[in-house]
């Protein structure tokens, strides 16, 4: 914190887009313990953008943003978050959610269901297995309020909390707010354009100007304060609704359309956007590191996390295309060995062909294709899951209960991902084997099962470097591959098309390591 | 922070790269090398004494050094084995004694002469005896006019008692003549007995005649005494039938080879046998020489081979024991007859021209030159004929020596005369002259797998080589009329592994001189 008691102190933040143009400009922002703040503006005002400068300033600076503070005191670790409609996790249920983040705030032996019936919702809720996408809107969001509280958080910052909420439920959720900063003795910024909800939760409100970029706080001495608390008559309530709503409307209608003002492009932006560029390339690489150097402490400390994780990558990259990866590795199998028993024409005897080849159609190709299946549908799977969590705010719900995402995510969903592959590495070599062994037996060749897999347990000398590489290809292929699944997958998700961006260039670039270790390999064992 | 840990992940990635790089080498694993120590070529003894890596010592079994105790081309394996049915071979080969001795001279061979033979050289006697007397006058018989009752044949005393008198002893039998001479007044019956003996290489018959002139009345028996019946029959007997015995008891005549190279054959010690009105057996040895600058290589000696009654119709045959078979083949590699005809017969350039071979292997090969003599023994199922040659293996810009040892086995009288198949085929290679390893291993198994398909052009191949040697040979000898000439070879093996004896019955007939 800063020289003040303030929750929250924010002075001369300036914002300006990669392109120069300012999206906030000059704002000051104080914010006492025990208040909630109300931030409201158009569309483009830059509500979100001011959230991101709280909880993702690196990102932000990181895509190019010019993000300038004279004083920004904030306690990181005391700022927890309420993402649009709640973002709860989807691989935890209710239960699970509320534990997550107790055990992050160190309060352990708390139980879910108490925190569960403070914001209102039945204890029930919190029963082992139920599913958070079963919950309503109003719920969810509830189960997000309460998920924030339990962290224990002394800044809460809800963006535009009351989405898809009725107006009762609307009213329901600032009471909610308000008696629970009060409870707790926290703070409160609250972003929205509900004007009900604004006027229902905030001591204060502010407007981001669509005019000047500037913060401008509205109704200056004659704002009531929150008028859901006690005291406010409805008729009170009626005639401040109606002066918000207006202020809001005669604002949009003035400004709405008025575009950020130009400004410098920011200094060191051409540097940036080069590393931009290079930032897919090089992410995967800083990935496997940030989540080779957390497997270990995450494995200790949070081993029910670590399991949880991993039970659903396992679930998404093995179970799930268990059978596809059968399949199709039977059927590869038997192609290529059957192509190869053809291959002699007449005259050349097939079972003579098969024993000379051997296995050594598995040791060659199952690495690669087994990879590249992997990228397109196990790999895919995952990185559309963690896209899905940036693209819907989990991964900063998990931020702002402060769960480090790499340890809680990406670590044990790299070590999933990679182990996983291994397996389906495995799995596909004995699918090939399986569909050779039938083009054996049709070719009457002895004890088939031998000698296909002769070159894998039992190589002769000149085969085993074949063996080596291929142990090494899939070994650079697990965790290059997990590795990139999470870089990409965990990537900053703006919009939907992110996601599916993300997933096709997770693609690219794997088939790309793949391609490029096969060639180097085949150029160092046969250059030999 | 965030270039840091990028920056390391790229290190480990390059670490990685690197490592495979430099443990790429190494992931050979161990590969069967077998390092000889002091193995010579030849030895009375087997003595091929080898080491291997540690490492592939597990996986490998080396042959039964027992079994390799005998006399022969010995070759001694090392098999690593890997699963599937896979092996690598590494084999060394040693000519092991006890050897033959050159100056010995030992009767490995013989020439079987039935009576059928017999009976046709009494045909030939009676024209020379008839062209030998023609104008004959005898005081008190008159002129000569015909020879009648020509018989010929083996003969033993106790069947002849009354020739005992005239002959003595002659414990292996002799050669009975028996003829009449018809002059103008008198028939002289007469009796040759030759007693064939062997004496400093050569055969001499030992000849007791007896002729009785068998007079109407006691004054011309008593002038044809004064004429001396029995000198007449000597004449006769040593100035024709003598000849035409030697003929047909000689040892097979010397064989020319092409580049001036002879196989010679000689009576040895052993005297012939003769059975009365049966056979007669003559030994020969095979005559061999040293290989210059290797005074041990010699033909393996695994001593007389077993003999197989001959035939009641037995004609010409000759008994080749396996020694005579191994000093043969001994010789025909010493001179370097068997090189050249491997380079004739062009195996490397059938190899190196084959459709297959050009279109998808990268090898080639030399012409193949045997490093040591075949050698022939015996098992249950037939002759079995191991060679040990030295190849030059061109492989792209790498020349490798290879070492083959290959095995074939003969099977006498099983489906045809004569079936020849492939049973023993390997390679090694010289990656020092004293370190051998496997290679071209698969493509070796291939070949060895396919040893049925060569059963045709096998046994084609000796067949031929069998006619080429007897068929339309002729024997004969200076002064006679006749030829006796060979028409076709038909073998038969008597087994007593590991010895063994190759019989070949030679349809022979006489035929005049050309």
């Amino acid at each position: 914190m800063g020289e003040t008691a303030n929750t929250l102190t924010v002075k001369g933040l300036r914002v300006a887009l990669p392109d120069g143009r300012v999206l906030i400009d000059t704002v000051d922002l104080d914010i006492a313990p025990g208040e909630v703040v109300v931030l409201l503006g158009g569309s483009g005002a830059g509500k979100s953008t001011f959230a991101r400068v709280l909880f993702e300033r690196e990102e932000l600076e990181s895509a190019g943003f010019d993000v300038v503070t004279t004083q920004l005191d904030l306690d990181r670790a005391q700022l927890g978050l309420v993402p649009q409609r709640g973002a709860l996790f989807d691989h935890l249920d209710v239960r699970g959610n509320i534990e997550l983040a107790l055990r992050h705030a160190n309060q352990p032996a708390e139980d879910a269901p108490s925190w569960l019936e403070r914001v209102g919702l039945e204890p029930g809720l919190a029963k082992k297995g139920t599913p958070v996408t079963k919950l309503s809107g109003g719920q969810a969001q509830r189960v997000a309020v309460a998920r924030v509280l339990a962290s224990r958080r002394k800044l809460l910052f809800l963006d535009e909390p009351s989405v898809g909420l009725d107006p009762h439920r609307v009213r329901m959720l600032a009471r909610l707010i308000r008696e629970q900063v009060k409870a707790l003795g926290i703070s409160a910024i609250v972003v929205t354009h509900d004007v009900a909800l604004a006027a229902g939760v905030g001591d204060r409100l502010f407007m981001l100007s669509l005019d000047d970029r500037k913060l401008d706080q509205m109704f200056v001495g004659r704002w009531p304060g929150a008028l859901e608390d006690l005291g406010h008559a409805p008729e009170e309530r009626g005639k401040w609704l109606v002066e918000l709503e207006a202020a809001l409307v005669d604002h949009l209608a003035a400004f709405g359309d008025k575009p950020p003002p130009s400004g410098p492009v920011p200094r060191g932006s051409a540097l940036r956007k080069v590393a931009r560029v290079f930032d897919p390339l090089i992410s995967p690489f800083r990935v496997a590191m940030q989540s080779m150097l957390r497997v270990p402490g995450q494995l200790v400390r949070h081993p029910g996390d670590f399991a949880i994780v991993a039970r659903r990558v396992i679930a998404q990259t093995l179970l799930r295309p268990l059978v596809f990866y059968a399949i199709v590795s039977s059927l590869i199998g038997y192609t290529v060995l059957f192509v190869i028993s053809k291959v002699g024409g007449a005259g050349i005897r097939p079972d003579a062909l098969l024993k000379q080849i051997g296995g050594s159609y598995v040791v060659a190709l199952a690495p690669a294709l087994s990879a590249l299946l992997y990228v397109a549908a196990s790999g895919s799977a995952t990185n559309a899951w963690l896209g899905s969590m940036g693209l819907t705010k989990q991964t900063l719900a998990l931020d702002a209960l402060g769960v480090d995402r790499r340890a809680y995510l990406w670590a044990p969903a790299w070590l999933s991902a990679a182990l996983c592959y291994f397996a389906v590495a495995i799995l596909f070599a004995l699918g090939m084997l399986i569909g050779g062994l039938m083009v054996c037996r049709a070719q009457g060749v002895a004890d088939p099962w031998h000698m296909l897999t002769a070159d894998i347990f039992d190589p002769r000398p000149e085969r085993i470097r074949y063996v080596y590489r291929a142990v090494f290809l899939v070994w650079m292929y697990g965790w290059g591959i997990a590795s990139d699944v999470i870089a990409k997958g965990g990537a900053p998700k703006p919009e939907a098309d992110a996601v599916t961006r993300g997933m096709t260039a997770s693609v690219v670039a794997c088939t790309l390591w793949v391609v490029g270790w096969e060639l180097m390999s085949v150029l160092v064992v046969f250059k030999l | 922070m965030k270039a840091i840990t990028a920056t390391l992940g790229i290190a480990v990635v390059a670490v990685h790269a690197a490592a495979f790089v430099a443990f790429a080498d190494r992931a050979r694993g161990s590969d069967l090398e077998v390092a000889l120590h002091a193995t010579p070529l030849a030895s009375p003894v087997l003595a091929i004494d080898g080491s291997i890596p540690p490492g592939v010592a597990s996986r490998v079994t080396v042959d039964d050094r027992d079994a390799l105790a005998g006399a022969g081309l010995q070759h001694l394996r090392w098999t690593a084995r890997y699963q599937g049915g896979f092996t690598r071979d590494v084999g060394a080969t040693q000519l092991v004694g006890p050897f033959q001795d050159p100056a010995a001279k030992a009767c490995t061979g013989r020439v079987l002469i039935g009576q059928k033979v017999l009976g046709s050289v009494a045909a030939t006697i009676t024209k020379m005896l008839e062209t030998e007397l023609a104008g004959e006058e005898i005081f008190g018989a008159g002129s000569y006019r015909k020879i009648s009752g020509v018989t010929l044949g083996w003969a033993e005393l106790a069947n002849h008692p009354d020739d005992k008198g005239m002959i003595g002893a002659a414990p292996h039998g002799y050669v009975r003549v028996a003829l009449r001479l018809v002059f103008d007044r008198v028939e002289i019956p007469v009796i040759v007995a030759l007693l064939p003996k062997v004496d400093q290489g050569q055969l001499h018959f030992e000849l007791a005649t007896r002729a009785e002139l068998d007079f109407d009345n006691r004054v011309l028996q008593w002038a044809s005494d004064k004429v001396g019946g029995n000198k007449l029959a000597s004449r006769l007997a040593r100035r024709q039938i003598d000849q035409s015995l030697i003929t047909t008891l000689a040892p097979p005549p010397p064989f020319d080879l092409p580049g001036g190279q002879r196989l010679e054959f000689t009576y040895c010690d052993e005297p012939p046998e003769l059975h009365d009105n049966a056979y007669a057996i003559l030994p020969f040895a095979v005559t061999i020489g040293r290989v210059d600058g290797s005074p041990l290589a010699l033909p393996p000696r695994l001593g007389h081979g077993p003999h197989a009654t001959p035939p009641a119709d037995l004609g010409l045959a000759i008994d080749l024991e396996l020694d005579a078979l191994n000093a043969l083949l001994f010789e025909l590699w010493r001179g370097g007859f068997l090189d050249r005809q491997l380079a004739d017969v062009g195996l490397d350039r059938q190899f190196n021209r084959d459709p297959l071979v050009t279109e998808y292997l990268s090898i080639r090969i030399s012409p193949l030159r045997l490093a040591l003599p075949p050698v022939i023994t015996a098992d249950a199922h037939g002759l079995r004929l191991v060679a040990d040659g030295r190849l030059a293996i061109n492989d792209g810009a790498a020349v490798t020596t290879g070492r083959v040892f290959g095995g074939l086995s003969f099977a006498v009288g099983a489906r045809g005369p004569l079936d020849v198949d492939l049973r023993e085929l390997e390679l090694s290679c010289e990656r020092t002259p004293t370190t051998l390893v496997p290679c071209y291993a698969d493509l070796v198994g291939a070949l060895r797998d396919r040893g049925a398909d060569f059963h045709g052009v096998l046994t084609t191949a000796f067949t031929k080589l069998l006619d080429d040697i007897f068929v339309a040979q002729r024997l004969g000898a200076a002064g006679m009329p006749v030829d006796l000439v060979i028409g076709a070879v038909h073998p038969s093996v008597t087994l007593a592994p590991p010895n063994g004896t190759l019989r070949l019955s030679l349809d022979a007939a006489l035929a005049p001189i050309k």
